[in-house]
């Protein structure tokens, strides 16, 4: 089990997101990385952030930024602490979400439309991690 | 969190005289050129002028229109200043008519910035005003443009909450000169919509009410439109009205991977949208059953128990209901495409529906080899058992 968010969770999530073979079908012309951020809510006081470097079905790199605004990234999707909780435990759709304001995210709209099968498998992907919620 | 947006619908014979009370002092009416030579379209303007305004006709719609058909009727709209945009055909045109009346309310826009995250705010210089002539497409209740990019290009999918007309109104007198073969096509298309809205993801107690409707109604009235003597005018109304409930079903809940499919289809081949996404409903059902299946449950009422006990039983209500109305039931029924066509086209609409984002509300995501495989079922005529 690794707590959410942590530097061992995200690197469960990488090893998980690497051996996912739907997700690297679904993403396989994907170039772009991200910053999800996790707004403080619940038990969490401070802003955090995971850095993801997504490229063709694989996740190159993906670490715990010690500061949010430490790098850029071509994308940032970012919700509460709480609603992390939800997406992870499978009860938010991430472009659901989206549209319903439960999620912000910065960046080219319409080319993540066109991979919203490799947005669900990203998701999918972290509710495989055996997750501990603080 | 979710929502449930509606146009304000206007319904009845004759509804169309509720145009008049929109005082229009410039009213842009949008159609396409078949409803133009038809004279469709001087019943509409006959009740836009009654309160002494000026009318503009853009009558440059084609079928599956493309980004330049927008950029023209732009045009017309920023040189006429229009203060009411009307949409007046069938599933092109309204969408053609939401995309103007996004860009000219917002001229600092382009069309890809027509997506659910952008700010919006419209409704400052004109309303918008959706009349369906077609009875499938739903697309004067719903938030979504279908445009393509070019010739052959792929289709755009944009969708925007404030695209949903002010007004929607279902004259069914509009639709009486439909032929018969478009009345089958759209009406499979409202059916389609229907379905992918009950099995889809983001279903809800909402959509699912206008969807059960749509189909009990869609079901009934379907094979009445082949007799010699033409629909008849209660099929006619009834299958008008059942459209646009189709519509404010997938308006709000999305559809799935038969229209993901009819998309990729329609962007390569020329085939009318309704035959395109009704051909392959029956294979995304029995693609989709079993991860669907108390969602399908809920069309038991409308179509009986043991139609919905599995995805072939259901596969086949439709399918039988496909013969009933003439309607294809494979990719060469279609359209006359060969086999080595079909083939070396294969790659890309595999791709194309890939990227669609109808795939991602579907209950079944499906991977690149299934979708393959889809399009081989469809094309062959055999079940899906993957």
């Amino acid at each position: 089990m690794a707590k959410f968010p942590s530097h061992e969770w995200i690197a469960l999530f990488q090893e998980e997101l690497n051996k996912n073979a739907a997700y690297e079908d679904s993403a396989r012309t994907w170039e772009g990385d991200f910053i999800f951020v996790v707004e403080p809510d619940g038990p969490i006081a401070s802003r955090q952030a995971f850095y993801l470097d997504l490229f063709h079905g694989k996740c190159r790199e993906a670490r715990l930024l010690t500061n949010p605004e430490e790098r850029s990234a071509a994308y940032s999707y970012a919700g509460t602490y709480s609603n992390w909780k939800r997406l992870i435990q499978g009860e938010l759709d991430p472009l659901k979400a989206l549209m319903g304001g439960q999620f912000k995210l910065k960046g080219n709209m319409m080319k993540i439309m066109r991979y919203t099968r490799a947005a669900k498998e990203l998701v999918n992907t972290a509710s495989r991690v055996p997750t501990e919620f603080q | 969190m979710w929502f449930f947006t509606s146009p304000r619908l206007v319904f009845g014979p004759g509804s169309i005289e509720f145009l008049a009370s929109l005082q229009a002092r410039r009213a842009l009416l949008i159609c396409d050129r078949e409803l133009a030579r038809r004279g469709v379209p001087a019943r509409v303007e006959e009740h836009l002028r009654t309160g002494g305004g000026e009318v503009r006709l853009f009558a440059e719609v084609d079928p599956e229109p493309k980004v330049s058909t927008v950029e023209r009727a732009l045009t017309a709209a920023k040189e006429f200043q229009p203060d009411v945009i009307v949409g007046l055909g069938g599933g092109s045109t309204l969408d053609v008519a939401k995309a103007t009346y996004a860009l000219y309310e917002r001229p600092d826009l382009g069309l890809m910035d027509l997506h659910p995250l952008t700010d919006m705010t419209l409704g400052q210089r004109a309303i918008l005003v959706g009349i369906p002539t077609t009875s499938g497409t739903g697309s004067e209740a719903t938030w979504a443009v279908v445009l393509t990019e070019g010739e052959g290009g792929r289709k755009l999918e944009l969708a925007h909450r404030e695209l949903v007309p002010r007004w929607a109104i279902l004259d069914p007198d509009l639709a009486a000169t439909m032929p018969p073969k478009v009345t089958t096509d759209t009406a499979a298309d409202a059916l389609c919509h229907s379905v992918e809205a009950i099995a889809s993801d983001w279903s809800n107690p909402f959509s699912d009410a206008y969807a059960k409707q749509a189909v009990e109604i869609l079901m009934e009235e379907l094979p009445r439109t082949t007799g010699a003597k033409g629909v008849p005018s209660p099929t006619r109304e009834s299958l008008h009205y059942a459209a646009t409930m189709g519509g404010l079903a997938f308006g709000n809940a999305q559809v799935g991977i038969a229209h993901a499919m009819a998309h990729a289809l329609g962007s390569k081949f020329p085939v009318p949208h309704g035959r395109a996404s009704g051909l392959f409903l029956p294979y995304s059902v029995e693609f989709n059953f079993d991860a669907a299946r108390e969602r399908y449950q809920k069309l038991r009422s409308a179509l009986g128990a043991p139609h919905v006990a599995s995805g072939h039983a259901l596969a086949d209500r439709i399918r039988t209901l496909w013969d009933q109305v003439g309607m294809s039931r494979t990719i060469p029924q279609a359209l006359p495409i060969s086999a080595p066509d079909f083939e070396k086209a294969l790659p890309d609409l595999v791709s194309r529906a890939d990227q669609s984002t109808c795939v991602s509300s579907n209950p079944r995501v499906p991977t690149t080899a299934e979708l393959e495989r889809l399009f081989r079922a469809a094309w062959n005529g055999t079940r899906v058992d993957f």
